[in-house]
């Protein structure tokens, strides 16, 4: 399951004490390569011009996925900027719904998916469920909505990938869309942005890039979404038993900027013999799995979160700090059980701060993925009302 | 346990790993893994079936792998049969995430297709509720309220009448006032959508509904049907047998006992007959007549007597009715040929005013559901909203 796990480390201590086996193959690697493509050319550099970022390196049909009737998907690979500004490659899938655009081309959805793992093989446009599936994903197109998903650099294309580092995740977002209408020409003029767990911070980092990058742009809906990565930190490190695998992440996802962070200083031994696994091969279910069992003790280091290269990382992408001026819709549930109470009654208040148009509104009695569906016609209304050209009210509240 | 339930234990354990296994059905192995317990809730137990529509029991639904959000509700309720006979059947209510709108929740009656004729080939004993994401779960994802009769027959003490539209078509409009006793917070407005069997169900029901006049009912969706079963048959190549078509050939005589089933089926495929009437659905059906050598039918079975009463008495299309119906195809649809669904809606043309039959490039059977979702969620929402419904007839 696609989730932003950093209180999944609570929960696998729980799975560790009720399993008595933990085999080296477990059953969470299997599933993933069950679920697997081929990692083909397609997916690197080879000689690609990246010069300008939202330029189609190249696409192909995309073949081997489970979608639904009449869905048709164009694989894209194209020119996008890392964090630093510095050109990367790009991939993702463009889907298309069934029959003949409207005039003036389809309206377009930028997905932004949660947290998949590191490794390149983690790329949605690499499983035949493009790692959503039926939660939103394969829905939009259903409901006449073309969708562009980017894989985000680093997944798919070579690189590591910038892990929660949200404004290098909102430029791969925003430059797949002049790609894919370059592949796809029946893509219309207009998009909005959606993105879960980590792609939430995605479709918000949209908000402040330049003119050129929001070109037909008209708002973000993050859905469960938005809580500080270093007050999660806080609430959630005292409780853990064992490590979970986003921290690893994390800690590799730092390293591309902080190039000589030395990792021995954020996760203990126990955690390090795992990082050539999550780097390479597993992606997040299975690096989950091979992290059972890795203690707290001996899984991170003892004051990591001061570690210089951690705190910049969780200050340089905190999330509410600059002006969000496009509308937003921003999705929670109160039974989401990757964001503590307390971090739910702060993620308001904080975009309340900064966000000019926004509308945010609570699910109950579903969980951090089915926070998506349950959510699905406030989306469509509210995008409904986005290409219908209907102002928001300025103000940031609560939606009924 | 007795030394001869040892024994066998060690057989089975034996056969599943030796090259035997190979022979295993591999569909009932799916529809094991899919099944959910047939309790208690699904027997009459003396039930009173004397008011159709009545409800009988209800429970929460659980078991279901259902989308975030979504509640489920099993209901059992009193039904008629193709005779008119008093009979118990079965269901599932699914609610969309959220609160009701003022007025309740607006309802789709959702037909399913073939399952199968035993009766833990319900939908509501499957896990996935046989159709899953094939259009049943995007439904209360939009804010629909569905009710899913399994059809009497399917759950509930056989036989199903498979393919007799009148006691489909009973099921389904005595599902609506059954499921607003149990879940109070549905709406008064409902409209029909099917597949397959539901598409010809949902034809049958908009005919009933020319008597019944519920001014609760909107109009009707049906998906790939049936429509001249007669003229469908016999254009299947003679020789080999299918599991669909065995399973017809119980239905049939499930409302018709006088049939007999071997002027429709060699004896190879009479043999397996038990076998589809306690254990396999649609699937297990298809791959163990499959695997059955000699599975064969009779030349010319579409015109045995029996068959043709039935044929002659399973036409909708020909029925006066109420309420806008769209008919949507898939062209590639090996098991609906284009052709034949065109002259039949024809001729619910000359009846009736607002039908539309509309048609999909490359689209086969199933897909067909998914690609006309966004145009059936629009039919549908029109239809709430009270606006007209557009005719367009073959031929017009």
């Amino acid at each position: 399951m696609p989730i932003f796990r950093y209180l999944a480390a609570v929960l696998a201590s729980f799975l560790t004490m009720t399993s008595s086996v933990s085999a080296q193959e477990g059953a969470a690697m299997t599933a993933q390569r069950a679920n697997a493509l081929p990692l083909t050319p397609f997916y690197d550099v080879q000689d690609a011009d990246l010069s300008r970022p939202g330029t189609l390196v190249r696409s192909e049909a995309g073949t081997g996925y489970n979608l639904p009737g009449g869905v048709t998907a164009t694989r894209i690979a194209y020119a996008s900027r890392n964090v630093s500004g510095e050109p990367v490659l790009a991939t993702g899938v463009v889907l298309v719904p069934p029959g003949n655009p409207p005039a003036g081309g389809w309206p377009v959805i930028a997905w932004a998916h949660g947290t998949a793992g590191v490794a390149r093989v983690c790329a949605p446009s690499l499983m035949k469920d493009l790692y959503y599936g039926w939660d939103g994903l394969f829905i939009y197109p259903l409901m006449g909505y073309a969708v562009v998903a980017t894989d985000y650099a680093g997944l798919g294309s070579p690189g590591m990938h910038q892990y929660m580092w949200g404004r290098a995740q909102g430029n791969d977002v925003a430059y797949s869309i002049p790609a894919a209408r370059a592949a796809v020409p029946s893509l219309g003029a207009k998009w909005v942005a959606i993105g879960h767990s980590q792609g939430g911070y995605a479709v918000l980092r949209i908000q402040s890039m330049d003119d050129q990058a929001k070109a037909g742009f008209l708002g973000s809906i993050p859905i469960s979404s938005g809580a500080e990565i270093a007050d999660v930190w806080a609430l959630s490190d005292a409780r853990m038993r064992s490590v979970g695998s986003s921290v690893l992440m994390m800690a590799l996802s730092i390293k591309t900027v902080h190039r000589d962070f030395d990792l021995a200083k954020m996760i203990g031994p126990g955690a390090l013999e795992k990082l050539p696994v999550i780097e390479q091969q597993a992606c997040l279910d299975a690096a989950d799995e091979a992290m059972r069992g890795v203690t707290r003790e001996r899984g991170r280091v003892e004051g990591w979160m001061e570690v210089p290269e951690v705190a910049d990382f969780a200050r340089e992408n905190r999330i509410f700090n600059e002006p969000y001026n496009y509308p937003i819709l921003l999705l929670l549930s109160s039974g989401d059980e990757y964001i503590a109470p307390a971090l739910q009654k702060q993620i308001p208040r904080d975009l309340c701060k900064v966000a000019t148009r926004a509308r945010y509104k609570f699910m109950t009695g579903v969980d951090h993925q089915g926070t998506i569906n349950a959510s699905l016609r406030d989306q469509f209304a509210w995008m409904a009302d986005r290409f219908a050209g209907r102002p928001v009210p300025p103000g940031c509240s609560a939606m009924n | 346990m007795k030394w001869s339930g040892i024994m066998a234990a060690v057989s089975l354990a034996l056969a599943a790993i030796t090259p035997a296994a190979a022979q295993e059905n591999q569909a009932l192995a799916a529809q094991r893994a899919n099944a959910l317990p047939l309790t208690a809730f699904y027997d009459v137990q003396g039930a009173d079936l004397s008011r159709p529509g009545a409800l009988v029991r209800s429970e929460a639904g659980t078991g279901y792998n259902l989308p975030g959000g979504v509640g489920a509700t099993r209901i059992a309720y009193a039904s008629r049969d193709a005779n008119g006979r008093p009979v118990l059947a079965t269901g599932v209510v699914l609610l969309p995430p959220g609160k009701a709108p003022a007025g309740g929740w607006p309802v789709i009656a959702w037909a399913h297709g073939t399952a199968g004729v035993a009766r833990v080939c319900a939908p509501s004993l499957m896990k996935d509720l046989y159709y899953g994401w094939n259009g049943l779960f995007l439904y209360p994802l939009m804010g629909y309220a569905v009710v899913a009769p399994d059809y009497a027959g399917l759950g509930t003490p056989g036989p199903h009448q498979l393919l007799w539209l009148e006691a489909q078509g009973q099921d389904v409009v005595n599902a609506i006032p059954a499921a607003r006793a149990a879940v109070p917070s549905l709406g008064a407005r409902w409209v029909a959508v099917g597949h397959s069997q539901g598409g010809a169900t949902v034809i049958k029901v908009s005919a009933l509904e020319s008597r019944l006049d519920d001014p609760g009912y909107l109009g009707a969706i049906s998906m790939a049907p049936a429509t001249d079963y007669h003229e469908m048959w016999r254009r299947i190549p003679a020789g080999r047998a299918s599991g669909g078509m065995a399973l017809v050939a119980v239905g049939i005589k499930a409302a018709d006992p006088s049939f007999d089933q071997s002027t429709m089926l060699g004896p190879e495929v009479m043999k397996l007959l038990p076998q589809l009437e306690s254990e396999d659905c649609f699937d297990a059906a298809q791959e163990l007549v499959a695997k059955t050598p000699g599975a064969s039918q009779p030349p010319n079975w579409p015109d045995a007597e029996g068959v043709r009463r039935f044929t002659q008495a399973n036409r909708p299309y020909l029925e006066k009715a109420r309420g806008p119906l769209l008919v949507l195809l898939g062209e590639s649809d090996p098991a609906i040929p284009l052709d034949i669904t065109k002259r039949a809606i024809s001729q619910r043309c000359k009846l009736q005013h607002a039908v539309a039959l509309k048609t999909y490039p490359g689209m086969n059977h199933d897909q067909v559901i998914h690609a006309s979702f966004h145009t059936q969620i629009k039919w549908i929402e029109d239809r709430f909203a009270g606006r007209p419904a557009q005719r367009a007839c073959p031929g017009d």
